[in-house]
C-alpha cells in the first residue's frame, strides 16, 4: 500500500496528500432483550487530495481503481480558479497507537452479548417498562496518511458507543429515555453500561409524570451535557473557520474581542485520553493539541485546518478532520467543553425566583450566521424560589448566542463530558462536549 | 469471487442467503465565495452478504467477495439469537419505474457543471447578495440483489442536487438564504435555485421581533418535508407499531388526520426515493397510508410482515451496503381533495432543529427561518405543538406541489398555531 501511495505522491502538483483507511467494525441490537441484530464488516479505502488551482479529491474502495482516482484528482485540481495556500506545519513520520485495556481484538461475540445482556436487565427496573432497544457500535480504525512533504504517519484506534433506548408506557402515556456511553480506548469503555442504561429507564419514568413546558423567556440553568451542547452549536460552529472564511459566522470580526461574560472560558481538546473525540493527528498530519477558543469571554482562537490557517494568517490547530477517505478534510471541533467555576449547583440555583433548569440533549442545530441556534433538551424541572419543582418534557432552548454567552452569570463547579456524533458538510465525525452547570436567560419553547 | 458462485456456496451451508452489491461513482464541484474550491470524484462498490440459518440472522459486509467474508456472515449466524420472523423474500415480479435514470448525468463532465453552477451564482450578482458556499454533486448507482429464494434483480438510478447559501448585508446586519433542488434527470432549474437562494437572503434584512400569540402559519414544501420527515414518518413503521412505539398503534380505520390523504409510493415516477424493489428485493409498491384522514395501512419489510402473517409492502430500505434492511418510507406523498392560493399572515420557508422532534408522540417545538409576517423578515420565533393536532389544523393546502427528500407536498396552512417571539 506505501508503495502505491508513494507512487501518487510523486505527480506533478503544488501539494499531494494521500490518506488509507481501514475500519473493522462490529454493531449489535438487541431490542427487547433480543440479539436481534449484529453485523460486522469491514471497509478500506483512499482519499487522494491534490491542490494547483484549487483542490482536486478523489477515493476509492476498489484499489484496481487507485490509479484513475489519481488522475481524476489531478484533472480536478486544475478546474478551480481560487488562490489556495496552505500553512506550513512540521512533516511527522510517526506510528502511534491508542492502548487499551481489553483489546477489541481479544474479546469474543459472545463477551459482547454478556454485556448487552447485562444491559438490558438493567433497564427492566420497573414495571412501566414495555419497550427496549440497546445499539451497541465498535470501530477498529487504522489509518496510514502520507503527503508530499514527507509526511508518513501511521495511526491505530478504536472507538465504542452504548446507546440505551427505554420506552415506558402507563395510563396510555407512553414516553422514552435515552442514554448514550461512549469513548475511545478498547472493551474496558463499556465498564459501566449497566449504570448508563437504567439511567434510560430512569429518565424515561421521570417524563411519564412530566407536565407540558410553559413557553417564554426564562432564567435557564443547563446542565453539563446541555451546556456541552450549547457551546458546541452555538461557539464552536461559529469558530471553525471555513465558516469565519465564507461570512458565514456571527464572530468572524471578534477575534480579541470581548462576546461572552468573564466566566466564560471554553477549550477544543482532541488530546483528553479516552474521549469520544480523541485523536493523535488530524486528516492533514497535524498533531492534535488543545486550543483556547475563549478566554474569560475574549475570542482567543478559530478551528483552523491549514488551508484557513493560511487563509486568515494564522497557525493550523489539527482540527481538518474527515470522515473516512471518501471525504476531505475540514475544520471540525475534537472534544469541545467550558471551563468549570466554582460555586455548587445549589449556589447557583438559590436566588433564582422562577426558571428553568433544564437536562440531558435531544439534539440542536444552528444557523451560525445568524447566530441563531435551537436544542431541545431531554427533560427539565421547573425552578421556584431557588428549588427544584416539577419535572417537564419537550422543552427547547433557543436564542442568540452572543446574547446568551453574555447573559451566563453563574457557573458551577461540575464538569462532565459526553460522547456523540456532529454532522457537518456531509459528514459524520465522533465528537465530545461538555462543561458545568451554567445559568443563563433565554427563550424556552414547551408544548404547553 | 463471483455472485453466482457466493451464493452457491451459502446455500450449502445456510438455509437462506441474500447478496445485495451496490457501486456507483460520484461527482461534486464546491464553490467558497465566488471561486471553486474543491472538485470531487469517487468510485466505491460493497457487498452486505445476509444468511439464515434455522431462524438465526448472520450478516457482513465487504468491499471484497471472498470465502472468508461468506465464513463471517455465517459465524455471526451461529451466535445471533434465533427469530422465527427473519425470512427473505421471493419475488418475480417488479413494477415499470420511470424517470429513475437519465444517461446525461451519467455521462456528465465537470466543465458542464461548472455552467450550471455559474448559472446559480449569476442570481446571487443580480440580487447584490455573497455567496457563501454553493455545490453541485451528481452520480449514478447500480443496486443488485439476490437471494437463495430465486430473486435476481438489479436497478440503476441516478441523481443530481444542486445547493446555493447566500448572505445578504453587511457586517453590521446580515441575513442568510439558502435553497436546494434535488433530481433524477438532469433538469434542474440552477437559475431558479439561485433565485430562491438569493432572495430569501434579501428579502430577510431588517427583521422585525413578533409579538408570541396564536397565528395562521404557511410552512413551504422544504419545512413540511423536514416536520413530516422526523416527526410523523416514524409513526407509519410497522416495527414501530408492532412494539408500541407509534401513536398509531391499534388506530386503524380511525379518523385520525383531517381530510389529509397519504400515499407511500415507491413507484412514483421521477421520485427521489423510487426503485422497482426495495431494499431486499421485494417488488415496491403505491401503499395508501390514510385516505380522506383514515388511517389505512403501515409500512412493512418481510420481518415485520411475516410477524402478522401477512405480505410486505417494499417497504424495506437500506443506509448503504454495510447495514442490514430496515423499515423505511419511500416517496411519501401528502394530498388534499382541494388546492388552493395560501395566503398565511405567516410564511415559514424553513425549519431549524426539526429533528429534535419526538418521533413517538409527534410533539416538536422548532425554530423558523426566513420567515415573513405580512411579508415582512421574523427576526426570530419557535413554533411548537404535536404534529397530529397540527394536521387537523390544516386550512388550505397549496399548489406548488414538490419533493425534498422523501416528502412530496406544496405549501400547507395551518390555523391557530401557537409562535413563540
Amino acid at each position: 500500500m506505501e508503495d502505491i501511495m508513494e507512487d501518487i505522491l510523486s505527480l506533478k502538483a503544488r501539494f499531494i496528500d494521500v490518506c488509507y483507511h481501514k475500519v473493522k467494525s462490529t454493531t449489535i441490537s438487541m431490542k427487547d432483550g433480543k440479539a436481534s441484530e449484529i453485523t460486522s464488516g469491514l471497509n478500506s479505502g483512499v482519499g487522494i487530495r491534490i491542490l494547483n488551482k484549487s483542490w482536486g479529491f478523489a477515493y476509492t474502495n476498489d484499489m484496481g481503481k487507485l490509479k484513475d482516482a489519481a488522475l481524476k484528482a489531478l484533472k480536478g485540481s486544475e478546474v478551480g480558479n481560487r488562490k489556495i495556500s496552505i500553512g506550513e506545519v512540521d512533516a511527522i513520520r510517526d506510528n502511534v497507537e491508542l492502548r487499551a485495556n481489553r483489546d477489541f481484538s481479544k474479546v469474543t461475540l459472545d463477551d459482547r452479548l454478556e454485556l448487552l445482556k447485562e444491559a438490558e436487565e438493567a433497564t427492566r427496573c420497573a414495571e412501566e417498562v414495555v419497550s427496549t432497544s440497546l445499539s451497541y457500535g465498535e470501530a477498529q480504525v487504522e489509518s496510514l496518511y502520507m503527503n508530499s512533504e514527507a509526511a508518513n504517519i501511521k495511526s491505530k484506534l478504536s472507538r465504542g458507543v452504548l446507546y440505551s433506548q427505554v420506552f415506558v408506557k402507563s395510563d396510555g402515556k407512553l414516553q422514552v429515555g435515552m442514554e448514550r456511553l461512549g469513548g475511545t480506548g478498547g472493551f474496558e469503555i463499556f465498564n459501566e453500561a449497566g449504570v448508563s442504561s437504567r439511567q434510560a429507564t430512569e429518565k424515561a419514568l421521570r417524563l411519564l409524570n412530566a407536565k407540558a413546558a410553559p413557553s417564554g423567556s426564562f432564567t435557564v440553568v443547563l446542565d453539563p451535557h446541555l451546556t456541552g451542547v450549547f457551546i458546541h452549536e452555538a461557539l464552536g460552529h461559529a469558530v471553525e473557520a471555513d465558516h469565519v472564511i465564507q461570512g458565514e459566522s456571527i464572530v468572524s470580526d471578534k477575534l480579541g474581542k470581548v462576546i461572552g461574560s468573564e466566566l466564560v472560558t471554553v477549550y477544543d481538546d482532541p488530546t483528553l485520553e479516552g474521549s469520544f473525540g480523541f485523536y493523535f493527528y488530524d486528516n492533514e498530519g497535524v498533531r492534535a493539541e488543545k486550543t483556547i477558543l475563549l478566554e474569560n469571554g475574549v475570542l482567543k482562537n478559530f478551528i483552523h485546518s491549514r488551508e484557513t490557517a493560511s487563509a486568515l494568517d494564522s497557525i493550523p490547530t489539527g482540527n481538518a478532520r474527515a470522515q473516512g477517505y471518501n471525504h476531505p478534510p475540514v475544520p471540525r471541533m475534537s472534544n469541545t467543553y467550558m471551563k468549570s467555576g466554582d460555586l455548587s449547583f445549589d449556589e447557583m440555583i438559590s436566588d433564582i425566583k422562577s426558571g428553568v433548569y433544564l437536562l440531558g440533549s435531544k439534539g440542536g442545530e444552528v444557523d451560525p450566521a445568524r447566530g441563531v441556534f435551537q436544542f431541545s433538551a431531554e427533560e427539565g424541572f421547573i425552578i421556584k424560589n431557588g428549588e427544584i419543582m416539577e419535572s417537564v418534557r419537550d422543552v427547547a432552548l433557543s436564542g442568540e448566542t452572543l446574547k446568551i454567552l453574555k447573559s451566563i452569570d453563574a457557573v458551577d463547579k461540575q464538569f462532565d463530558i459526553s460522547g456523540g456524533y456532529c454532522g457537518k458538510a456531509g459528514q459524520v465525525v465522533p465528537v465530545g462536549d461538555g462543561g458545568p452547570s451554567i445559568r443563563t436567560y433565554s427563550s424556552v419553547g414547551g408544548t404547553a | 469471487m463471483n455472485i453466482d458462485k457466493a451464493l452457491g456456496y451459502l446455500s450449502d451451508k445456510a438455509d437462506e442467503a441474500e447478496i445485495y452489491f451496490i457501486k456507483g461513482n460520484s461527482e461534486k464541484i464546491e464553490v467558497e465565495g465566488k471561486d471553486i474550491r474543491l472538485t470531487s470524484a469517487g468510485y466505491s462498490r460493497g457487498y452486505g452478504i445476509r444468511v439464515l440459518k434455522n431462524f438465526h440472522l448472520g450478516f457482513y459486509y465487504t468491499t471484497e467477495l471472498s470465502e472468508e467474508a461468506l465464513n463471517k456472515s455465517l459465524d455471526i449466524a451461529e451466535v445471533a439469537r434465533r427469530d422465527e420472523n427473519f425470512c427473505l423474500p421471493s419475488e418475480k415480479n417488479y413494477p415499470e419505474v420511470k424517470g429513475t435514470y437519465d444517461k446525461r448525468i451519467e455521462e456528465l463532465e465537470i466543465d458542464e457543471a461548472k455552467e450550471y453552477l455559474s448559472s446559480m451564482l449569476h442570481q446571487a450578482e443580480d440580487y447584490q447578495v455573497r455567496v457563501t458556499t454553493a455545490a453541485i454533486s451528481w452520480g449514478y448507482s447500480t443496486t443488485e440483489i439476490y437471494n437463495t429464494h430465486g430473486v435476481e434483480v438489479r436497478s440503476t438510478g441516478t441523481d443530481i442536487f444542486a445547493y446555493l447559501s447566500t448572505v445578504a448585508g453587511d457586517i453590521d446586519e446580515s441575513s442568510t438564504g439558502s435553497y436546494y433542488d434535488t433530481s433524477r434527470k438532469l433538469n434542474l432549474d440552477f437559475e431558479d435555485i439561485g433565485r430562491e437562494a438569493s432572495s430569501l437572503a434579501k428579502k430577510s434584512l431588517h427583521p422585525e421581533e413578533i409579538e408570541t400569540g396564536n397565528y395562521t402559519i404557511a410552512l413551504k414544501p422544504i419545512a413540511v418535508a423536514e416536520l413530516i420527515g422526523y416527526a410523523l414518518i416514524p409513526s407509519f413503521n410497522a416495527d414501530n407499531v408492532q412494539r408500541q412505539r407509534s401513536i398509531l398503534s391499534g388506530k386503524k380505520d380511525e379518523k385520525l388526520f383531517g381530510n389529509l390523504g397519504i400515499i407511500d409510493d415507491g413507484t412514483l415516477e421521477a421520485g427521489l426515493l423510487s426503485s422497482r424493489m426495495d431494499d431486499e428485493g421485494k417488488a415496491t409498491e403505491k401503499k395508501v397510508l390514510v385516505d380522506k384522514g383514515v388511517l389505512k395501512e403501515f409500512l412493512y419489510d418481510c420481518y415485520t410482515a411475516k410477524k402478522e402473517g401477512r405480505e410486505s409492502n417494499g417497504s424495506a430500505s437500506r443506509g448503504s451496503y454495510s447495514s442490514l434492511p430496515k423499515v423505511g418510507a419511500s416517496n411519501f406523498i401528502l394530498s388534499c381533495k382541494e388546492s388552493s392560493t395560501i395566503d398565511a399572515e405567516l410564511v415559514i420557508n424553513g425549519l431549524i432543529g426539526a429533528h429534535t422532534s419526538n418521533s413517538i408522540t409527534g410533539d416538536f417545538s422548532v425554530e423558523v427561518s426566513n420567515a415573513y409576517l405580512k411579508d415582512k423578515p421574523v427576526k426570530k420565533a419557535i413554533i411548537s405543538g404535536n404534529v397530529f393536532e397540527l394536521i387537523k389544523n390544516i386550512s388550505a393546502f397549496g399548489k406548488d406541489k414538490k419533493q425534498f427528500s422523501k416528502v412530496v407536498s406544496p405549501s400547507i396552512e395551518f390555523e391557530n398555531i401557537r409562535v413563540v417571539g
